[in-house]
């Protein structure tokens, strides 16, 4: 029986890479069935292989190996492509192949017309083939070999269709935020790799850097500082992968292709890499509270900071990008916070609903003919009624509304954050205590809480402004894309069905209680010890911050807001002209609440998005880099005496520190 | 003759391949280039034979043959490739071959 | 005796190999193409190969006779060395038979020429004196001069050479210098005596002049920074194959040279001692080969210059791996991931050549990125090679480059007599960038149209090269444990470290004390 438990692990991993092989090399020639068959195919196994290796660890049995091959096996070096399920891996890897699967299947009727179908499905394998690396891999190198690999797909599925040059430059912004991001990981997988003496296993990391030895002292560094630097380092990748500030700006623009690449990739699988890495890695994070502390604070801050571009953005994906990045906050957030399973819980939920959000999205492009700004469509209600009813479900869900998958997750982390705050008697001690930690950041930790609540405010608001404008209201688009709508067939309604349903029952999946077997005892403490005045008013008060989303959100793009100025305009026509034209209720309410929001957002992205992230960060280095090369290539003049004369320079300067 | 302590020698054998040294950095005419590489080559056999005489041995004179052998086979190699330098510019001046650079 | 010649064979063949192809040249029909010398030439190269392996099998040999044990090492060292080249110069002549006539250069001299280089090489890696590894150095040099000028009737060939030569030139005077210094200084050039003497005597001056000349002088073969100016200028301007025969095979005998010389003559306490150890200069000169060659990289626009910049970075990279290495009992080297790094690095790099040769057509060449737009659906197999070669020397897995790059840094953080922390990062900081310009060449064969048709060279053995390499990197990559077996062999097995010193007394070596002058 173990015996086939443990090889299911293979079929998981191994199928995707199968079904790229078949579909890069030979779909050309395969036809379309086939490729479809072979895409969908051998995910949908993995799936089912997942389900049933979860079945196994859900009947209490203990989590288990699969060995790969021995990749490196000589003298004192070890190191082994080994795949390894527990409660973690088996979660994402559930999430990962289930979402990836309905996805797979909606491609088939989204991308049914693209003449490089075959490629596509050869990609999106591949990815899934890399990703499945990265969450069931044994130790960091296999980690590491997904991280670049679903890197790498992404980069050829954001530039796609690469004949267009804007979706290219998309592409290769995505490629070099995400380098900058490799580099702190890289860094920080070296260093911990240097201390921990070639050690690359999980298990076997977790034991050298357990609680047990930090009590003994046989930690394999003494120093808080190294392990903050090293955890920082980390942070900085998950930073990359997981678009947080100030890496978080290739995540809207990757928007540029194809929209279930969007889904799957940039919502509900790639970029939760870094929450998934973290949480991994807990029992090292655990031990560096100022570590803990910033990436709890750059996520709440990502978190608000999306949220509020999120308001003014017109295109459909932007919004959607938007608001993964800052649901990505919440993520780290938790994490931060050490509420590691209830972010692991977000991250669930989140790829139910954004993934249904994104796929919606993607069905309403797609019967729009190509149209993605929000201002040019409404009332597609009545085109798209299966489209309209799952993507409302998901729109609720991420809002928050009790009952729904996102108001359970969001309301954990929350939870985790004011809970952190006002615990100061954690029973433990010792060099780096959690009660110092909980101490010395404890009111930090009540403001990132409120940061959390704006932001869920935030969410609300423009997730229903979205809804709203996009299918209530009237058509303001062009009249052939609503007489010949693109309607969605079954291939592209059935998966936006089953996520809708995910995302209502998801939030009822105990994840916290079924993660618990694999967080440090340091973290399990923590976890017990939440309690605080504002973790009991939470619930109340989130829920209101939802509810005061929506309705200001319905207020001013269909209710009573929209109405007023055409009211006042029939019945007052002399004051219609005067003051209370349509443009100056529009203005007060734009002025008063709308306008300074809009402005703040619009000037934070404008200056930090556009002029320090993407001037300095994104086009700045590889500038510096590429300046450096174009002066000294001119040190290289061609003349055959010039290169002597470097030569005996060089022997100068050696005779000069040696003698 | 033999009174002449080692430190002399070795230090005329320097001479003469900073000599070399400059010559191959400042002059423009690659013959002239050429020849003070050998000048270098020449100074170093002068270093050799020198510690020879020193040691009284023998190993320090096969060195040095060696060296005049492979400078021998270098002088055939390098004067063929002026040669086709000069068929392509119609000049051996350094300062013509500058195509191939930055 | 007769043991002797047999255990030298990997050198005997390829010198008759040499030797017979020049002579099947002179009474070659002069109206016919050269391709099958070229196959001879492999045929030939392909047996030493086997006779290398036979002896690299049964674990490096003792020469018996004592005039070659003074002169030649045979230990898994060399022969890994040996093994190395000689693939690097298989897949040259294979790329080279029909590169050559769409050039215009085909004349028959040349793979004895490529053979000869590669003999020069053998005997530089398999050199115990420095004698020997001088003369296999010029053996290599003069046939590599001549070679970067094959293409003669191009004024940039004949500029490559010159540059070449010139410096090489000019760099083997220092070389000179410094061995004329390691003569005064122990009375002997055989490495084992040199080490034992440096083991009991203080090195002092004549150890910094030594140390100093000899960083030059390899430096300048390796192509580290600042003695790294001709590489690009050379590369760009000999024949592609060559300038895989350069990168893949002349970086690969003088690393395992420098390595040699420094960790087995050099290797005692006392050169530690010196103002700044030899492995200091190693280490800064490690930092500035790789940035210096990394930044330029990126601005190239010539994919051959790319190649030339990065082969520089490489080299950045490879020296982490000595500085890294430990002499042991002045002898043996420490650190597999140098062999395993020096494998991928001359595969993936002369695979990489292979491919830029078909880049060519009746004596023109175009290798700019621009040319290589749309290269993927014109040679689908060549591009896919490509990608390998490009993934390798980026160092992305599952390539050989991945696993180099990781066991010479696991090697560098393992290593106990230098803390070798901020030389990794700086080299993974560095290996980041390196990926945008090798991606660079990826993007333009897959992701770009072509701009206009340029022809290029449909050739078999070509394919086979670039196939063969390409084969090897992966392989290496994902089923590394023989290559690491096998380099681990090299880097510790020194079966003649005490039988050449021994041999070398039973010649007329002179005791290493001075005596007064007459």
């Amino acid at each position: 029986m173990s015996l086939q438990v443990e090889s299911l692990l293979g079929i998981i991993v191994f199928l995707p890479l199968l079904g790229a092989v078949i579909n890069g090399l030979a779909g050309k020639k395969l036809g379309k069935g086939v490729v479809t068959f072979v895409g969908c195919a051998t995910v949908g196994v993995a799936f089912v292989a997942a389900l049933f290796a979860w079945l196994h660890l859900k009947s209490g049995q203990q989590p288990f190996h699969w060995l790969a091959w021995n990749w490196i096996d000589a003298g004192s070096l070890h190191v082994n492509l080994e795949y390894y399920f527990d409660h973690l891996s088996a979660l994402m890897t559930l999430v990962v192949t289930g979402v990836g699967f309905l996805i797979h299947v909606f491609s088939v009727g989204y991308m049914g017309e693209d003449k490089s179908y075959y490629r596509y499905f050869a990609y999106l394998n591949l990815f899934m083939f890399s990703m499945l690396n990265l969450v069931l891999g044994s130790n960091m190198v296999v980690m590491f070999l997904g991280w670049e690999g679903v890197g790498l797909c992404s980069y050829l599925l954001i530039g796609f269709w690469f004949d267009d040059d804007l979706k290219a430059q998309a592409g290769q912004k995505a490629f070099i935020v995400n380098r900058i991001g490799d580099f702190g990981f890289l860094i920080g997988m070296f260093l911990l790799l240097f201390y921990a003496d070639g050690t690359v296993d999980y298990l076997q990391l977790q034991s050298l850097f357990s609680d047990q030895a930090r009590e003994v002292g046989t930690l394999p560094l003494r120093d808080s500082l190294t392990i903050t630097a090293i955890c920082l380092c980390l942070f900085v990748g998950a930073c990359g992968k997981s678009a947080q500030i100030p890496l978080y700006v290739w995540l809207p623009d990757a928007m540029a292709g194809p929209t279930p690449v969007s889904a799957l990739i940039h919502a509900a699988t790639m970029v939760t890499a870094g929450v998934y890495m973290i949480t991994r890695l807990n029992f090292l994070f655990m031990l560096s509270p100022i570590a803990m502390a910033t990436i709890a604070t750059v996520g709440a801050l990502t978190a608000i900071f999306a949220a509020t571009i999120g308001i003014v953005q017109r295109d459909i994906k932007k919004v959607l990008a938007y608001s993964t990045v800052s649901q990505l906050g919440y993520m780290f957030l938790g994490v931060g916070v050490g509420a590691f399973g209830a972010s692991v819980f977000h991250l669930m939920t989140h790829a139910f609903f954004k993934a249904l959000l994104f796929l919606g999205s993607g069905a309403v492009i797609h019967a729009m003919h190509g149209e993605q700004d929000i201002f040019k469509m409404g009332n597609l209600r009545k085109l798209l009624p299966i489209t309209h009813i799952t993507f409302l479900i998901g729109t609720i869900a991420i809002a928050g509304v009790p009952g729904f998958a996102g108001f359970f997750s969001k309301e954990a982390i929350l939870h985790g954050s004011a809970g952190l705050g006002l615990t100061t008697d954690v029973a433990l001690t010792g060099p780096w205590g959690l009660s110092e930690y909980a101490g010395v950041f404890a009111g930090w930790f009540q403001v990132l809480t409120v940061v959390g609540l704006v932001a869920a405010l935030c969410t609300a608001f423009y997730m229903f402004r979205l809804y709203f404008v996009t299918f209530w209201t009237d058509y303001r688009g062009d009249r052939h894309s609503w007489d010949h709508p693109h309607k969605p067939g079954f291939a592209m309604e059935i998966p936006l069905m089953v996520l809708a349903v995910l995302s209502i029952v998801g939030g009822y999946f105990p994840v916290s209680d079924w993660l618990a077997p694999i967080l440090s005892r340091p973290a399990q403490l923590l976890v017990e010890n939440h309690d605080s005045a504002l973790s009991h008013m939470l619930m109340p008060i989130s829920i209101t911050v939802a509810c005061i989303g929506i309705v200001a959100a319905w207020f001013l793009y269909v209710g009573p807001g929209r109405r007023l100025p055409s009211l006042f305009a029939s019945r007052l026509s002399w004051l219609h002209t005067v003051v209370f034209n349509k443009y100056f209720v529009d203005e007060l309410y734009h002025g008063m609440i709308v306008r300074p929001v809009q402005v703040v957002a619009q000037a934070l992205f404008l200056v930090v998005d556009r002029v320090v992230i993407d001037g300095i960060g994104v086009r700045g280095a590889p500038w510096v880099v590429a300046m450096t090369g174009r002066m000294i290539r001119f040190v290289q003049n061609g003349e055959v005496q010039r290169y002597a004369v470097a030569m005996v320079v060089g022997l100068a300067v050696l005779v000069y520190f040696l003698k | 003759m033999s009174g002449i302590p080692l430190s002399w020698w070795l230090t005329l054998g320097t001479v003469l391949f900073g000599v070399g040294t400059i010559g191959v950095l400042t002059r423009r005419n690659a013959l002239v280039v050429f020849m003070s590489i050998e000048l270098m080559l020449n100074a170093v056999n002068l270093i050799l034979l020198a510690f020879a005489r020193q040691r009284g041995d023998e190993h320090g004179h096969v060195l040095a043959f060696f060296i005049i052998a492979v400078a021998a086979a270098e002088a055939a190699v390098g004067l063929a490739i002026i040669l086709s330098v000069f068929r392509h510019k119609r000049s051996v001046n350094l300062d013509d071959v500058r195509a191939l650079k930055h | 005796m007769a043991a002797d010649l047999a255990h030298l064979s990997p050198l005997l063949i390829v010198c008759c190999v040499g030797l017979g192809i020049l002579l099947l040249d002179v009474f070659a029909d002069p109206k016919q193409p050269k391709t099958f010398i070229g196959y001879v030439a492999v045929v030939g190269l392909l047996v030493a190969l086997a006779a290398t392996g036979w002896l690299f099998a049964t674990g490096g040999v003792l020469l018996t006779q004592p005039y070659f044990a003074v002169a030649l090492t045979l230990d898994p060292f060399a022969l890994f060395g040996f093994a190395l080249i000689l693939v690097v110069a298989i897949l040259t002549t294979l790329a080279s038979v029909h590169y050559l006539p769409s050039q215009r250069c085909e004349w028959g001299e040349y793979y004895s020429l490529v053979v000869f280089a590669s003999l020069g090489m053998m005997v530089m890696v398999a050199a115990a004196d420095l004698i020997t590894m001088f003369v296999g150095l010029e053996i290599m040099s003069v046939a590599i001069y001549v070679l970067a000028g094959f293409k003669r009737q191009s004024p940039f060939a004949i500029e490559a050479a010159m540059k070449y030569f010139f410096l090489g030139a000019f760099a083997t005077g220092f070389l000179l210098y410094g061995l004329a210094f390691v003569y005064g200084a122990t009375g002997s050039t055989n490495l084992n005596v040199v080490a034992e003497h440096f083991a009991k005597n203080d090195p002092g001056l004549y150890g910094i002049v030594i140390v100093i000349m000899m960083i030059v002088a390899f430096g300048f073969k390796i192509a580290a920074v600042p003695f790294h100016m001709w590489t690009p200028d050379v590369y760009e301007g000999s024949p592609s194959p060559i300038a895989g025969l350069m990168a893949g095979g002349v970086k690969t005998a003088a690393f395992l040279a420098l390595a040699r010389v420094f960790l087995t003559a050099f290797g005692g306490a006392d050169f530690e001692n010196l103002a700044i150890s030899w492995r200091e200069v190693f280490y800064w000169l490690a930092i500035l080969t790789m940035t210096v060659g990394n930044i330029l990289a990126v601005v190239q626009q010539n994919v051959k210059r790319m190649l030339a910049y990065s082969s520089i970075s490489h080299a950045g990279y490879i020296l982490i791996g000595i500085v890294a290495s430990r002499s042991v009992d002045g002898g043996a080297v420490a650190g597999s991931g140098l062999f395993f790094y020096l494998l991928a690095y001359a595969l993936s790099s002369v695979g990489a050549f292979a491919v830029v040769s078909m880049l060519g057509k009746d004596g023109e060449e175009d290798i700019t990125y621009g040319n290589l737009a749309g290269f993927a659906y014109r040679h689908g197999f060549a591009a896919l090679c490509m990608v390998i070669f490009m993934a390798s020397l980026a160092g992305i897995p599952p390539t050989a480059g991945f696993l180099g790059k990781y066991l010479v840094f696991t090697d560098a953080l393992a290593a106990t007599h230098m803390n070798l922390l901020p030389l990794v990062l700086v080299a993974v900081v560095n290996s980041m960038i390196g990926v945008y310009y090798y991606l660079k060449v990826i993007v333009f064969m897959y992701m770009r149209e072509p701009r206009r048709e340029f022809e290029t060279i449909r050739s078999v053995p070509m394919g086979i090269a670039f196939g063969l390499a390409a084969l090897v990197v992966v392989v290496c990559g994902s089923f590394p444990d023989t290559t690491i077996r096998w380099s681990a062999k090299a880097a510790t097995g020194n079966p003649s470290a005490d039988s050449a010193i021994s041999a070398a007394s039973v010649i007329d070596v002179p005791a290493p004390v001075a005596t007064t002058a007459k």
